[in-house]
């Protein structure tokens, strides 16, 4: 009879699989190549800005100083460090087939990440308001113009491509969390919320660095 | 209820039909999670890519026949030579072997079912598609004139002409590289059969491998470098506008970092198909088998250490150009160790000529050749004088054309068979590849001549007295074209009249040879144990008919 | 040679189906406490960023910045991603990343340092 169709193999193991732990480590192992891309992907960016910083320090003062909000900034890193700690008691949750624990956790994890996104909007419409978004309003004529316009050019690219990141976490946490509720986790199986946690973290980590990056340049 | 006698159970069960079998209708392709069927979706639609840059190739020659030639303008000729490096670059080296050979036979070589994610693989197939789309649209819709390596300001600022198209088609295939490399990284470390151990691995498997770390690290980089100039273009940011303080040579740093590696993505697979294939028509083991092996790592590594060497006439301070320069000698160490591991398996070899081996054997002589003029264009002093000639044009077709084509030639060749089912009549491939031999060094060779003459390239017209070399170069191009419709004819006219292949119509001793020709939709009956080295030639052939 | 095989059995097994795959035994989990703990650290250290920025450090303040925020990430990575208990392949590919990273932020830097340097070869 046909490999996948015998009697006894669990159902949560893909085709191409012998044992659920050889399936969980490819997961596991794909998504650290996955985020080793992403690495690179924002290291680029990471890259021309440094270049950037390097050569125009005083604009890049300036505006750091004068129009990136430190204290929001400051909220929103301690919200999504909220949002990893939640992450992870979700992980352990689900390691031990806490099923309404897991789903309050994930539930937390949105709020924080919603709340996060809230946060970097009402920071964007205040720099709308300031006249310091690059070509869509900019109306900075002050000293260093072209430095700070290049300087809110990369805030504006940096900090958009993380919250981009977050959106799409935000969507596949609120994927997990119906699964979650529909009890597909169990501490046989919670491949899925751990593998996603590894993204999350990484996008925290991303902010970690961004945030005394562009809001702290003194 | 009556009890239901079940004879069908006494009867013995149905062969299984092969995987081209397996499921017939457009949806069955189109929605396939099998590695082998997406192979063969990425062989149909990267041959068509192949032909829109060759078009484009043939147009050129046919514009430089003449320095008075009216074919076309200085712009329409921009947009062709930049339509043929895009195409050629991005929508059919990059991917070849890798998409191609590498999926169908990965999970094969490797004695698994499939790739550790079938459906990520297949995602990755739609984003080529749906790139190579949006890229086609462009070209169709104007094209492109800035050259495939978009250089700032130019690109971002002051061209006319379809660039944000172009980079988000660029872009969107870029991920479908990531995917590919990733599968196959998570696929070889987590599915090895049984005994197979990294020691024991085909030299095939290391190479892809190999390339799949330069996916994985380096077209993260370009991505979002072409999506920086798109953005640019589009918002004006100014990150490469000098007006703005911007720098144009970063660009040019953010674009090497990848394209230089890239350039490693598209020979490393060829080495592996290479090595397989010279193991097995010597008769031999690959000699040096571990040295083999690590300079594929090697040059993974190396290969992102050398970038600059692409702009040492750009604007790059000169103590990053010696930097450069130094470490680019070192790059060529691994590849010359390959070749003397080759050089020296065929010694005292069983030598035989069927057509897999003679695109291995030009493959070598003619990487060979673009590698030491590579360590040419490595010496600082030199390239000054070549940069943006025909020099390095004939430098990097040499390893483009003569080794990473080849190759692939040598690998469909090779593994027509196993994919198919199918012998074609090997007369007429050794014709094919004697006729694209001779073309592409007609072709090739005298634009090392006209680039160390002072020939620039991208240009539309040239001096009179060049005049001669170009036309052995068109008349080499029309010949080489011929060499490649060649294949086209036959291959497919094996698929209907083709001899049946046995499983292993070679002879050779790696995994796949040891299921039938086409094989099974799930590959293994059961997952094989390995006891033994991958180029185990001493014993007698297992060739099944 | 270091060990880099998968840890996890391949090849022919019994049906997965009764061994609850996901509870390996190499896989100690940290408690709910250590994961607090690790929070209230990252916190710290998110203070004491802010707070130096505000100190007049000059040309310092940009290597401590990205001291703690090095030392925040490490945190994550060790304790929120597991790294702690991962295979020595996991820890690997972990480090290759910033490695490449490093790699294409130091030899761009090459350039970018040494302009000038010999006098008439631009900025």
């Amino acid at each position: 009879m046909p490999h996948s169709n015998h009697p006894t193999r669990n159902p949560h193991l893909a085709e191409q699989f012998e044992t659920l732990a050889q399936q969980r480590e490819a997961g596991t192992l794909g998504m650290w190549i996955f985020l080793a891309t992403e690495v690179m992907f924002f290291g680029g960016l990471f890259t021309a800005y440094a270049v950037y910083r390097h050569r125009m320090p005083q604009g890049f003062q300036l505006a750091s100083g004068e129009y990136l909000k430190e204290t929001w900034g400051s909220i929103n890193t301690a919200v999504l460090l909220g949002s990893s700690l939640s992450v992870a008691l979700a992980v352990h949750a689900a390691q031990h087939g806490m099923r309404k624990l897991l789903v309050w956790l994930l539930a937390i994890t949105l709020l924080l990440g919603g709340a996060f996104l809230l946060i970097k909007a009402h920071e964007y419409q205040l720099e709308y308001h300031e006249g310091v978004i690059p070509t869509l309003r900019f109306t900075y004529d002050g000293p260093h113009a072209n430095e700070v316009f290049v300087f809110m050019s990369f805030y504006f690219t940096l900090t958009g491509l993380h919250a981009l990141h977050m959106l799409i976490g935000l969507a596949l946490w609120l994927v997990m969390l119906i699964r979650a509720w529909r009890g597909h986790f169990s501490a046989a199986y919670y491949a899925p919320i751990e593998i996603m946690g590894l993204y999350w973290h990484f996008v925290d980590i991303i902010w970690i660095f961004l945030f005394p990056l562009l809001y702290l340049v003194r | 209820m009556s009890k239901v006698i079940d004879y069908a159970s006494a009867l013995p069960p149905l062969p299984a039909p092969d995987y081209l079998h397996d499921g017939t209708g457009l949806r069955s392709w189109l929605l396939t999670v099998d590695h082998k069927r997406i192979a063969v979706l990425y062989m149909i639609s990267l041959t068509f890519f192949f032909m829109v840059g060759g078009i484009a190739a043939l147009l050129i020659r046919l514009q430089l026949l003449s320095p008075n030639s009216t074919l076309m303008e200085a712009e329409t000729y921009n947009r062709m030579f930049t339509t043929h490096g895009v195409i050629m670059v991005f929508f059919f080296l990059v991917p070849s072997i890798p998409a191609v050979i590498g999926n169908f036979i990965v999970p094969l070589q490797v004695g698994a079912r499939d790739m550790a994610f079938p459906r990520i693989n297949l995602l990755s197939w739609y984003l080529y598609v749906i790139g190579g789309l949006i890229t086609l649209y462009a070209i169709i819709s104007g094209g492109v004139d800035t050259g495939w390596t978009f250089y700032t300001p130019y690109s971002s600022l002051y061209a006319n002409s379809k660039v944000v198209p172009t980079v988000i088609g660029i872009f969107i295939s870029g991920f479908s590289s990531i995917l590919t490399g990733l599968n196959f990284v998570v696929t070889i470390h987590t599915m090895r059969a049984p005994g197979l151990t990294w020691g024991r691995l085909p030299l095939m498997l290391w190479s892809l491998y190999a390339t799949s770390i330069i996916f994985i690290l380096g077209t993260p980089v370009i991505a979002i470098t072409l999506a920086l100039v798109g953005v640019e273009r589009v918002f004006h940011l100014g990150i490469f506008d000098p007006k703005m303080g911007g720098d144009p040579v970063l660009f040019q740093h953010l674009f090497w970092f990848y394209s230089h590696p890239a350039v490693y993505i598209m020979i490393l697979p060829s080495m592996g198909v290479v090595s397989d294939i010279i193991a097995c028509f010597s008769r031999k083991r690959i000699f040096g088998y571990g040295f083999v092996a690590a300079s594929s790592i090697a040059i993974a590594v190396l290969s992102f250490l050398v970038w600059g060497h692409h702009m040492f006439v750009a604007g790059e301070s000169v103590y990053s150009a010696m930097i450069f320069s130094f470490l680019s000698f070192f790059v060529a160490i691994p590849s010359a160790i390959k070749v003397f591991n080759w050089t020296a398996t065929l010694y005292r070899g069983s030598i035989s000529f069927e057509t897999p081996m003679l695109y291995a054997l030009g493959f070598i002589g003619l990487f060979t050749m673009g590698g030491l003029t590579g360590l040419m264009l490595a010496t600082l002093a030199v390239d000054v004088h070549v940069h943006d000639t025909y020099f390095i044009i004939a430098h990097f077709h040499y390893i483009m054309v003569g080794g990473a084509v080849m190759g692939y030639l040598g690998a469909i060749h090779y593994w027509w068979p196993k994919i198919t089912g199918k012998m074609y009549p090997d007369i007429w491939g050794r014709v094919s590849a004697f006729i694209i031999f001779i073309g592409f060094n007609l072709t090739f060779f005298p634009q090392f001549i006209l680039g160390y003459l002072g020939m620039p390239r991208r240009y539309y017209t040239y001096p009179e007295e060049f005049q001669m070399l170009n036309v052995f170069s068109t008349a080499g191009a029309s010949i080489l074209g011929v060499g490649y419709l060649m294949p086209l004819v036959y291959l497919l006219w094996s698929l209907k009249y083709g001899k049946p292949a046995g499983p292993n119509p070679w002879g050779a001793t790696t995994l796949e040879w040891k299921v039938s020709s086409p094989p099974p939709k799930h590959n293994f009956a059961s997952i094989p144990l390995v006891t033994e080295e991958a180029y185990d030639y001493t014993k007698e052939p297992t060739n099944a008919a | 040679m270091m060990n880099l095989d998968s840890t996890a059995p391949r090849g022919p097994q019994l049906p997965a189906a009764s061994v609850p795959s996901d509870l390996l035994t190499d896989h100690n989990s940290t408690s709910v406490a250590a994961y607090w703990l690790i929070f209230f650290a990252l916190m710290l250290l998110l203070g004491l960023t802010v707070l130096a920025a505000h100190w007049n450090l000059g040309a310092l303040s940009l290597l401590i910045a990205l001291l703690i925020a090095g030392l925040k990430a490490a945190l994550v990575v060790w304790y929120f991603m597991h790294v702690r208990f991962a295979s020595k392949l996991t820890r690997l590919f972990s480090v290759a990343a910033l490695a490449w990273l490093a790699l294409l932020m130091g030899l761009t830097f090459s350039d970018y340092l040494s302009r000038g340097w010999i006098v008439g070869t631009g900025k």
